[in-house]
């Protein structure tokens, strides 16, 4: 009966939908691109645990948290994943859905792959409960040539020459900066970096509350902001294509996480050769030196840890160095690990710099601010950056501020 | 009104007014093919487009006539291999293939048997399975993301097929309740007179009948499964199962850096297959239209 | 079905008879159920089912990781009227759904009178019903780029004008819902004006040939003959379009992809957004279930006003 081969053969392919079940364990992650480095850590952590652990990539981001919240809320996690470090770990922690840490951590530590400042990225409340992926921070990408041509010899050390620079390259010919407002969120790029230039402290204060999006300390940011619009520091933000400007050079510098030297790498801009990286001096000398790191961890669902011990073994091998220069040679990702070979120039200027001036370093506001706030007040960040004038300012500022304030209140 | 027809002058009269009625048929013609030129704008667009590279799309107007037609198989091959478009259009394929078809023969079932048969309050079935295009689509988002969450059906092909089959059941049953029932009775009572089957009469003396109303129907919602993107962008994100209006629609926003005329490359290919069917199926999709209303 | 002819039946052959067809009813209705029960089942499992759920759902809690089993009561019908930026999404959507009723029918009755009996008439038909089988997010990112600050439209204004142009269609906030209704309307009017050029095509040639003669004008005979014939075939149209106005999604997604305030563009990008970009769970499907309410009220209202008006016309 030809019914039956029908109903038959729907069985088998309806058992193979769920094909994923086969494996012991999955490794959930967003981040597009990285393909071939996620491949080697797979395998590598499927070795090193004797697990067969599969990879499962799902984009874009928010489609991916929904999917691990929705997972999470139906009462499974999923056993291994990425996810965000501050405000976003903590309130994934808070489900209680997430392995503990702190013995790994305790060995990474006496290995000497890590510093007690990468264990506090990876922590709430103290107890670390994720590991590294990737650790950036965030300098400016300049472009060597650009620089060269218009007779600067070296990277700007205070603000005064930051700006005598920018007006030089103006006078080159040259848009001073980069700064793209693409897919919805990197509109908090120059808020939160103008604010660690006047005030880190006030910038760490927004992030829970204590500072208001429209005072004194905002005011001030906002007002550089909108100075370096008028004097015509910024490349068009309605533009789609992020790297554009740097890529056909019309741009000079690019301030952005050092992850982007390998997408200028892929599009013919070598890091080292063509371009180079500074920290953005302060803008006042006695304002604390600071940088902002983004740390992307990778966390393990508390369940699953506790029916394969032999995960550890797998999440051992993700903090190690051999993973971590797996990664850096496929995609030039760097993840932290003292032990790693820099992947690229790029980010072995970065820890000379850092090296030798030691800043503060602080969470990238993307993960420090509540989620619940992130999405609409970086919307606000930019409706400024399409309409940079003084009045959009105060009215983004105040908008924000409402948003924030009746946050706040229900805390 | 009471006329003298054989009247020259009433003759002459008239064929005044059919010639008047003629001409203006002219500057209509002008009128519309004006009209038309400033509608086909967009498409002028897309076939300059297409045959521009990045670099020469970004230094010239976007109106201007390309150098030569060569970077067409480049940016055929960007798009194809950046956006995942390779995979993706066989997904969709598969989706739109099966779903169609999957839920054009289980309508003209449930028809059958809401038409054809002594079934009992047959208005109610029908209005039962009916209701399920009352609401709109957002109305099964967050329930379809969480169920197949937990069912495991997120992310996999299986899953897509299976709502794609279900989302596209309701209006051809609509249609073919319609067609099925203006099949005259004396063709299946004849044949099960002689012993045939139910599944006889459906299968070669009502589906037979209503073949053009088949054909188009699964058009219809083979154009609507290819040309999804709400459904698809929620239930499959893995690069595996993703859809092609979800692929095309990565390429052109977060963390892509390709050209504008690659993402417009990758728009025209995304719109082949359909556009194909219209070409050469547009009898259908015009006596499909008819079904709709 | 035929009665027995032959007269004297006793009572036990009639009670047979009627016994055997009561059988046959009862199978031929088991076989229908068989026949339906496929389509049934998918339809239920995957569409009748979640709209229950989803009503359920949104007087839960539900948000990010949890509140999936806390009642929230009418906690998340109350928070829609607490958003700063209602006002933004409910202008944007009635402006949807005014201008998907009228401007695609307007265009679209222009272009069907003005083709009807035109040399080529099947082409241009075919032309302008070429967007509507594109897919709209294939639609919209061609005009994304049409709409671009160096795109076709300021190119073309800007050789208009002769001077440069580089208005962002899609970044202000005052062109950009009229901007992506326009690409809406460029996709559509096509398959409105064939409905409507199908609805004229049944409309019998004998009254308008009868006014001609008598000296009616044009607008007279499409005033008085035409339109009210023609009024059931714009009802359907109408109702299409409304739809099609309230829950228009992709081009909106795509097309207003770099506008900060995307969320507030429509009520139903707005409970995407909430339910997947947030992470509202709860909420999104309270958007869902208003927004289904105000569908089905306003669909219904135009069945009404259709049955009353054919009722007319009768």
């Amino acid at each position: 009966m030809k019914i039956k081969t029908l109903m038959a053969s729907a069985a088998i392919t309806a058992s193979a939908w769920t094909a994923a079940a086969a494996q012991d364990a999955t490794f959930y992650y967003d981040k597009n691109g990285w393909d071939e480095g996620f491949a080697a850590l797979i395998e590598g952590a499927s070795e090193a645990s004797g697990l067969d652990i599969a990879g499962q990539q799902l984009t874009p981001t928010d489609r991916y948290q929904a999917y691990v919240m929705s997972s999470i809320a139906g009462g499974a996690a999923p056993a291994i994943f990425t996810w965000w470090n501050g405000k976003q770990l903590d309130s994934l922690v808070e489900t209680g859905e997430i392995a503990d840490l702190t013995e790994l951590w305790d060995e990474a530590i006496a290995n000497g792959w890590f510093s007690e400042a990468e264990r506090e990225l990876f922590s709430v409340d103290g107890t670390p409960y994720a590991i590294p992926l990737n650790v950036a921070r965030w300098p400016v990408l300049y472009n060597k040539d650009a620089f060269a041509a218009a007779g600067i010899d070296a990277p700007p050390a205070t603000w005064d020459e930051l700006l005598a620079d920018a007006d030089a390259l103006k006078e080159a010919g040259y848009i001073p900066f980069n700064a793209p407002a693409v897919g919805g969120w990197m509109g908090f790029i120059w808020f939160s970096e103008l604010m660690v230039r006047t005030d880190p402290d006030a910038f760490v204060g927004l992030t829970d509350g204590t500072v208001p999006y429209n005072g004194p300390e905002v005011q001030r940011a906002m007002e550089i902001w909108t100075d370096f619009y008028e004097r015509g520091y910024f490349t068009d933000a309605r533009e789609q294509d992020e790297t554009r400007f740097m890529v056909n050079e019309e741009a000079a510098m690019y301030l952005i996480g050092e992850w982007t030297a390998g997408i200028l790498a892929n599009r013919g801009m070598e890091p080292g050769e063509k371009i180079g990286a500074f920290l953005m001096p302060p803008v006042d000398a006695e304002t604390e030196n600071t940088v902002i790191v983004e740390a992307a961890p990778i966390v393990f669902s508390a369940d699953a840890m506790e029916e394969m011990p032999a995960l550890m073994d797998a999440a051992r091998y993700l903090m190690s160095p051999e993973a971590g220069n797996a990664l850096g040679q496929a995609n030039g990702i760097y993840s932290g690990n003292l032990m790693t070979d820099a992947p690229n120039a790029i980010v072995s200027d970065v820890n000379a710099i850092i090296a030798e001036d030691a800043p503060r370093s602080v969470v990238r506001w993307w993960e420090a601010v509540p989620p619940e706030l992130q999405g609409d007040l970086v919307s606000q960040m930019n409706a400024f950056m399409l309409d940079p004038t003084a009045e959009n300012a105060q009215r983004v500022m105040d908008d924000m501020q409402s948003l924030n304030e009746s946050y706040w209140a229900f805390q | 009104m009471a006329v003298d027809i054989s009247d020259p002058a009433f003759l002459e009269g008239l064929k005044r007014k059919e010639r008047a009625r003629q001409r203006p048929s002219w500057l209509r013609l002008a009128i519309a093919s004006l009209l038309l030129v400033a509608y086909l704008v967009p498409f002028y667009y897309l076939f300059v487009t297409i045959f521009k590279t990045t670099d020469e799309y970004l230094r010239s107007s976007v109106l201007d006539l390309p150098n030569s037609l060569a970077p067409f198989w480049d940016n055929v091959v960007q798009a194809w291999t950046l956006g995942g478009m390779g995979r993706a259009s066989i997904n969709s394929m598969s989706y739109a293939v099966l779903g169609a078809g999957l839920a054009t023969a289980l309508a003209a079932a449930a028809a059958y048997g809401l038409t054809r048969l002594k079934l009992r309050s047959a208005n109610a079935w029908f209005m039962l399975i009916f209701a399920g295009t009352l609401f709109p689509f957002q109305m099964f988002l967050v329930p379809l993301f969480f169920g197949f969450q937990r069912t495991g059906l997120i992310n996999s092909w299986g899953g897509m097929v299976l709502v794609y089959t279900a989302i596209c059941i309701p209006f051809p049953l609509l249609v073919l309740r319609g067609s099925f029932g203006a099949i005259a009775r004396e063709i299946d009572e004849a044949a099960r007179i002689e012993g045939a089957s139910e599944w006889r009469v459906f299968a070669s003396m009502i589906v037979p009948n209503a073949k053009g109303a088949l054909i188009a129907l699964f058009l219809i919602q083979f154009t609507f499964i290819w040309n999804d993107l709400l459904f698809s962008s929620i239930l499959a994100g893995s690069p595996e199962v993703r859809s092609i209006m979800v692929a095309l629609q990565a390429l052109q926003g977060t963390y892509s850096s390709t050209g504008p005329n690659v993402v417009v490359t990758a728009s025209l290919l995304s719109s082949v297959p359909t556009v194909l069917l219209f070409i050469f199926l547009r009898r259908y999709f015009m006596s499909g239209l008819q079904l709709g209303t | 079905m035929q009665a027995p002819q032959t007269p004297p039946i006793s009572a036990a052959i009639r009670a047979e008879a009627h016994r055997r067809e009561v059988a046959a009813r009862r199978r031929s209705g088991r076989v229908a159920l068989v026949f339906i029960a496929p389509a049934l089942a998918l339809v239920a499992l995957f569409l009748l089912l979640p709209v229950l759920f989803n009503l359920g759902l949104s007087f839960t809690r539900w948000q990010r990781f949890s509140g999936l089993d806390e009642f929230g009561g009418l906690m998340n019908y109350q928070r829609l009227f607490m958003v700063p930026y209602l006002s933004e999404v409910v202008i944007n959507t009635a402006m949807w759904v005014i201008g998907a009723i009228t401007l695609p029918l307007a265009f679209g009755l222009g272009l069907a009178l003005l083709l009807r009996g035109v040399p080529g008439e099947g082409l241009f038909k075919a032309l302008f019903f070429l967007p509507r089988v594109l897919a709209p997010a294939a639609v919209g990112t061609i005009w994304f780029y049409v709409y671009a600050p160096d795109g076709v439209i300021n190119t073309l204004a800007g050789a208009a004008v002769g001077q440069e142009i580089d208005y962002g269609w899609l970044f202000e906030s005052h062109t950009i819902t009229p901007a992506i209704i326009m690409t809406f309307v460029w996709q559509t009017l096509g398959i409105n004006m064939v409905l409507l050029l199908l609805g004229m095509a049944a409309i019998p040639r004998d009254p308008i040939e009868a006014a001609h003669v008598d000296g009616a004008s044009s607008w007279q005979i499409f005033r008085h003959i035409i339109w009210p014939l023609l009024l059931p075939t714009v009802f359907v149209v109408t109702i299409l379009n409304v739809i099609a106005g309230f829950t228009a999604f992709d081009l909106i997604w795509v097309m207003g992809n770099g506008y900060p305030a995307q969320r507030s563009l429509s009520l139903a990008v707005f409970m995407y957004y909430e339910t997947f970009s947030n992470s509202r769970w709860a909420f999104g499907a309270a958007i869902a279930v208003m927004l289904s309410a105000l569908v089905i009220l306003v669909s219904w209202a135009l069945t009404v006003m259709q049955s009353r008006v054919e009722a007319r016309i009768r």
